[in-house]
């Protein structure tokens, strides 16, 4: 389908549409197939919207029944005023009134539908002490502290509950609908369905459903406040805590500001790391670890098959105005690896035949987008071992003299997924890359340059640039 | 049947099919302020035609309604100094067979949400929240964009790619239960 029709169904997502645009569905409403897309669109729309509000109320199925039962038993004394400007006959009016109320009813119905799930929701906000607040979830080589209470998966736990895990990683599901994935050695202890404290250890987070307002971490030295968001909070043996954001965006409130007024939160963004004493003070965290805060499916940690390849990475750019950190994925390189820490991108096969064999689980790490400007940083990649070291440089550039200098043109591509709505190799696959390689024979720090400019006739100032920043890989030799 | 009983069939079955009329009414008025007042032309006129439904024929009340509906819009079109406003009394037509043949319009609403859920929870985690902090929370596209480190256009795109591949699995999950109770009919 043409982009200019797909463009007229996203208006009907976002709306509203203007005369063009109804001129354009008119004439385009002979084509069966657009009309099974727009028909299609516009029902999973609205019944996204209807789950969403029905999600959003607190349905009472009687209240319900006797909203119905007393809309039939209307009359037309009662709400004469109702649909005045529309009543053409008298003589319908007792009836007339009732329908134009019914209409008004049914969409409230229809929108109010009860759901198991939103029921039992509602029974453990009103019941927190007798149903418990969070379920134990899932486990992996969990050891539990020798004094510690030694949960199971389903227990329900209540406020003032603590996990004191010795090793292995344990996941609880709030109420709130807040997923969090704890790290041990890690004590934690719940403050309610939608606050925990964390005395130590790692404990990533996520919250599905935001509307069920916000969700804190506290530590020693640091108040985290999601605002939706999947991010990652690491309570240090010297007090500090480091916060990562992997989606969304969070507030930080150092410890000392708790009860004072005015104070103005920090906040951090996707692709955004610091670490804290609790005193004001933030420093940027240059690199994470892929295994450093596991999530979802990620707590179930696969064998490693050698030791890493690249074991850090620094850059000159200034800590203090944008704390963007990078993240070393070991073994990591796949389809669908998410390629940059500020955007939701990933790293796809061009065709079906996938990524380049080579390349299949190599160590990677996943750069930020927002460095594809001229003064791109300076950065330097540690490696552990010798290692064959691979850029991943987009098309739409002019390669730099260091990359055509110290790097081969493999001939092979790589492609970037921007809108990473298709799995597996080939499939929406935005953007190409051009895979170099260089031998690096010793173990040690490879410095890497600034990338080059658009090809082409440059972008006016402000306008977007069309390109992205280059991705770091390495295997061993 | 007496008027009561007549009152209380006919909002049964306006009930029900409510979400697919007020669908198609989404596609065929884009002004906000005549929409409202549509929804209750098109309420009062089924009523008033509630008479020439016949329940025990082939076509549901749905399709019925829709038809009904149509034929409101097109007054309107004719009437309203602002035509622009609406589709062509051709698109219109077209717009109430694709309704017709749409599996997504023939069920209760309640079982489509069903099948809905299904359908989200098999999609990556990073396209669910995205879902969600559209429906769920209600940002604007241009939050979500920030959040998400998209392009505005990109957020507008990746959405319609999941509202349309959510809409393509629900219409696959209810077919193969047609087909399933089919077999178990025939069976």
């Amino acid at each position: 389908m043409a982009d200019d029709n797909e463009e007229l169904l996203q208006h009907y997502l976002h709306g509203p549409l203007s005369a063009d645009d109804l001129a354009q569905v008119s004439a385009l409403a002979a084509d069966r197939n657009f009309v099974d897309r727009l028909v299609r669109t516009v029902i999973t729309h609205d019944f996204m919207r209807r789950r969403a509000a029905a999600r959003r109320g607190l349905a009472c199925s009687r209240q319900i029944h006797e909203s119905f039962d007393s809309l039939v038993r209307l009359r037309a004394d009662h709400s004469q005023g109702i649909g005045r400007r529309l009543v053409a006959r008298p003589v319908l009016w007792g009836a007339a009134a009732a329908i134009v109320v019914a209409s008004t009813l049914a969409v409230w119905l229809n929108s109010r539908g009860e759901h198991p799930a939103e029921t039992a929701r509602l029974a453990s906000h009103v019941l927190p002490a007798a149903t418990g607040i969070a379920r134990f979830s899932r486990s992996v080589n969990v050891e539990w502290e020798a004094h510690a209470r030694r949960w199971a998966v389903g227990d329900r736990l209540r406020e003032a509950d603590r996990l004191d895990l010795a090793a292995g990683c344990a996941e609880l599901q709030f109420d709130s609908g807040a997923l969090m994935t704890i790290v041990g050695p890690a004590a934690l202890e719940l403050r309610s369905m939608s606050a925990v404290e964390l005395l130590s250890g790692t404990a990533t987070t996520r919250v599905e459903n935001a509307e069920s307002g916000e969700f804190r971490v506290f530590t020693h030295s640091t108040d985290v406040i999601d605002r939706g968001t999947e991010f990652g909070v690491r309570v240090l043996p010297d007090g500090k805590t480091d916060v990562v954001v992997f989606e969304g965006e969070v507030e930080l409130k150092p410890a000392q500001a708790r009860g004072t007024e005015g104070y103005t939160a920090r906040r951090l963004s996707i692709g955004e790391a610091v670490s804290t004493s609790g005193a004001g003070d933030w420093h940027r965290l240059v690199a994470v670890q892929s295994d450093a805060f596991p999530f979802g499916d990620a707590m179930f940690q696969y064998r490693r098959t050698r030791p890493p390849v690249i074991v850090g990475i620094s850059d000159d750019r200034r800590s203090a105005s944008s704390p963007k950190f990078y993240r070393i994925y070991h073994e990591g390189l796949s389809e669908d690896a998410r390629a940059f820490v500020d955007r939701c991108y990933e790293w796809n096969g061009i065709t079906a035949d996938g990524i380049a064999g080579f390349l299949r689980n190599a160590d990677y790490i996943a750069t930020f987008n927002d460095d594809k400007t001229f003064d791109s940083p300076l950065i330097s990649v540690e490696l552990a071992v010798p290692a064959t070291l691979y850029i991943f440089y987009d098309d739409r550039m002019v390669a730099p003299d260091w990359l055509v200098g110290d790097f081969e043109d493999t001939g092979f591509d790589i492609g970037i997924d921007e809108l990473n709505t298709g799995v597996g190799p080939g499939v929406t696959v935005d953007q190409t890359c051009s895979i170099w390689r260089r031998r690096i024979e010793q173990a040690g720090g490879v410095q890497l340059g600034r990338i080059g400019p658009q090809k082409g006739p440059q972008p006016l100032p402000g306008a977007p640039s069309m390109r992205a920043m280059y991705g770091i890989a390495a295997q061993p030799l | 049947m007496d008027e009561a009983s007549r009152q209380k069939q006919f909002l049964k079955l306006y009930v029900a099919a409510e979400p697919s009329l007020h669908q198609f009414l989404q596609i065929l008025v884009h002004d906000p302020h005549l929409f409202d007042d549509i929804c209750q032309a098109v309420a009062l006129r089924l009523w008033e035609k509630f008479d020439t439904f016949d329940a025990s024929r082939s076509v549901p009340f749905r399709s019925w309604a829709r038809g009904v509906a149509a034929k409101v819009v097109q007054e309107w079109r004719r009437s309203e100094r602002h035509a622009a406003a609406f589709l062509s009394p051709e698109a219109i037509a077209a717009i109430v067979d694709g309704f017709d043949r749409s599996l997504l319009g023939s069920r209760d609403l309640g079982e489509y949400l069903e099948v809905l859920e299904k359908c989200l929870s098999a999609l990556p985690d990073h396209s669910r929240r995205l879902l969600e902090q559209r429906y769920a929370e209600e940002l604007p596209f241009e939050e979500i964009a920030r959040r998400t480190g998209r392009q505005l256009q990109a957020t507008y795109k990746f959405l319609q790619r999941l509202v349309h591949q959510l809409g393509e699995c629900i219409e696959a999950r209810t077919s193969d239960q047609e087909l399933l109770n089919q077999g178990r009919t025939n069976g």
